[in-house]
């Protein structure tokens, strides 16, 4: 077994007004290399709390996590950063893409923040995305498809071991949202672990595990029972 | 790519936003741009036109000294007179290296600057005179052929304004007769350009000033005498003494106790495009959550987007120093043109004078008040959390 994460007992909890919100209750979880992840479960439930701990985007209230043997849930934010530049790629539900820059630069930004040159990872990357003959427009200038497109290549030009994707097909219709999960498994027949957030249990279904959060637990059942 | 260039294209990306900002620090800048300016050109101009006079020291009838100065300086009625025996009193005093004696008169002609009227500036003077600026050349002609003769030498801008060459006639309203120009100046960038030269004794004669002085110039062989000199003739009565060291000092203490309030005005205007700056960029930071969110998580290190954020405003202000700069260079004239409406005495010559250095300062000086307004909005934008862009996706 090669464990790429592993949460023990994390809990978190969140102050909303006088009201204390337990998002996660006391979960275990552990997700080998090369999985392919989906975790659904309603709105409110956790799953983005989730992703943002075992991304070390977020510190638990309890609990440990560990991140290829490194315990990240208590680095600090420097350590994280590293983490960051090399472990974990992350994609948005509303892309994030700089509207200034074009899909080729939107892609680059990672390195230019862990300062490193472009020796032609940025087309390798176009190409596996399928936005080679999009380098130079600007996102107001493609699909929503392509934008995704363009985040999911900018989660990958510093070629991390985890991809994390918190609702990646949200604002797509159906045919896009069926072409971004090809992707995510091509990506994941590459080696990758792929972790994502959605409401489509249809393109959940080819995972190769399904969570199902609700009220702060994790349930780890095949996806037929969950729905 | 760099993080520059994402400041840059971050900018573009709210356009009006920044062109107001960018609008707001210009403006600043011009105003701060003008002062140092007018600071550095009027001292020079004044300094330039007084020692241009040509002497240290000015004998005058008693009154306000810096009033009669200033009238000598810039012409104008209201001079008093003092009796010419004063002239031959000091004349023969040895610390006295070169003097001259004059008598000024202004006449309005209604007809002067397409008959909207203005002074003509007679100055009665001595070939004494030339020693005392020797660096007064003629462009044509040459001086009186005697101390009562009906000539005038015109200074060059005189000349020019009424269109006359050496041997042709000059009219002077209310005075009978004509008078001929034996000499042209060559541009002297002082109050003598424009300004009409007669023999004295033909000044006193035509205004019936018999042996009537306005002023004794006068140049001392040693300036450290001054003191001294001017302490020997405190006791004749009805002159005064003033050393033109003193009248600089106090037309430049005059204008710098106005100026004072100028610069207040400008501190203000420097404090506010600072606070427009940190509202505009916390305006954006609050708007641009998400996006510090996406950087932190695909690698940016708090430093990093602490200098991006610099990055943004240091090009805001750079770009409107510059923006500014340009406005006072393309707008100097029209600066000096208030300037010399608004002041009681401007002097001759260029009273805006934007240097390099000036130039130099404000840039850097903006760049400078950039970095500090941006400090605040930067902090703070490097301390979001990543989750922060994360949780607004819920």
């Amino acid at each position: 077994m090669n464990i790429i994460l592993n949460a023990i007992g994390i809990t978190k909890l969140y102050q909303r007004g006088a009201e204390m919100v337990k998002a996660l209750n006391n979960v275990d979880l552990s997700i080998e290399k090369g999985e392919m992840v989906s975790v659904v479960g309603p709105s409110g439930s956790g799953k983005s709390t989730l992703l943002n701990l075992l991304g070390g985007f977020d510190s638990p209230t309890s609990g440990r996590i560990y991140l290829k043997g490194l315990e990240i849930s208590r680095m600090k934010e420097k350590e994280l950063t590293m983490i960051r530049r090399k472990e974990i790629g992350y994609v948005f539900q509303q892309f994030h893409l700089l509207p200034t820059l074009t899909v080729r630069e939107n892609v680059t930004i990672p390195l230019i923040f862990s300062k490193k040159r472009d020796n032609g990872q940025v087309d390798r990357i176009l190409e596996v995305v399928g936005l080679s003959n999009r380098a130079n427009h600007l996102p107001s200038q493609i699909s929503g498809g392509e934008m995704q497109r363009t985040a999911i290549a900018r989660a990958l030009i510093h070629d991390p071991d985890v991809l994390i994707a918190d609702e990646p097909t949200g604002n797509l219709d159906s045919e896009m949202a069926a072409s971004i999960f090809n992707l995510f498994h091509s990506i994941n027949r590459q080696g990758k672990t792929v972790l994502i957030v959605t409401h489509n249990l249809e393109l959940a279904k080819g995972c190769s595990r399904h969570l199902h959060i609700k009220d702060g637990l994790i349930l780890d059942i095949p996806l037929k029972n969950s729905v | 790519m760099q993080l520059l260039k994402i400041a840059f294209k971050n900018l573009k990306r709210r356009r009006v936003r920044t062109l107001l900002t960018i609008a707001g620090v210009g403006i600043a800048s011009a105003v701060f741009v003008s002062l140092l300016g007018f600071q550095r050109g009027y001292k020079e101009a004044l300094f330039r036109d007084v020692d241009k006079m040509g002497y240290q020291v000015l004998i005058t009838a008693k009154g306000c000294p810096y009033e009669a100065a200033t009238i000598m300086l810039k012409g104008g009625a209201g001079l008093r007179y003092m009796e010419e025996d004063i002239y031959n009193k000091v004349v023969s005093d040895t610390r006295i290296d070169k003097i001259t004696s004059q008598l000024i008169q202004v006449v309005y002609d209604p007809d002067k600057n397409e008959s909207r009227g203005g002074y003509i500036m007679i100055l009665g003077v001595d070939k004494s005179m030339l020693d005392l600026k020797p660096w007064v050349r003629f462009k044509s002609g040459g001086w009186f052929s005697s101390d009562t003769s009906r000539e005038v030498v015109m200074g060059y801008e005189a000349a020019e304004l009424e269109q006359r060459l050496v041997g042709d006639k000059f009219f002077i309203r209310g005075i009978e007769g004509d008078f001929t120009v034996i000499g042209i100046l060559e541009r002297t960038g002082t109050h003598d350009d424009g300004t009409v030269f007669m023999p004295l004794h033909t000044v006193q004669s035509l205004f019936k000033l018999d042996k009537k002085l306005t002023g004794v110039g006068i140049k001392l062989k040693d300036v450290s005498m001054i003191p001294e000199f001017e302490e020997s003739l405190y006791n004749v009565p009805a002159i005064q003494v003033i050393s033109m060291a003193q009248v600089k000092g106090t037309i430049l203490g005059l204008v710098q106790s106005a100026q004072v309030m100028v610069n207040a005005v400008a501190a203000i205007a420097v404090i506010v495009a600072v606070f427009g700056v940190i509202n505009t960029l916390l305006m954006s930071i609050m708007e641009r959550t998400r996006e510090f969110g996406m950087f932190k998580s695909v690698g940016a290190s708090g430093g990093q987007i602490f200098i991006l954020i610099l990055y943004e405003t240091t090009l805001m202000c750079a770009a409107a120093t510059i923006c500014g700069n340009l406005i006072v260079l393309i707008g100097a004239k029209w600066v000096e043109w208030i300037i010399r409406i608004t002041l009681p005495y401007a002097p001759y010559g260029n009273l805006v004078v934007i240097t390099p250095e000036i130039m130099i300062v404000s840039i850097f000086g903006a760049i400078f008040i950039g970095i500090l307004s941006g400090i605040y909005p930067a902090l703070r934008a490097s301390r979001l959390s990543p989750v922060e862009a994360i949780r607004r996706e819920e």
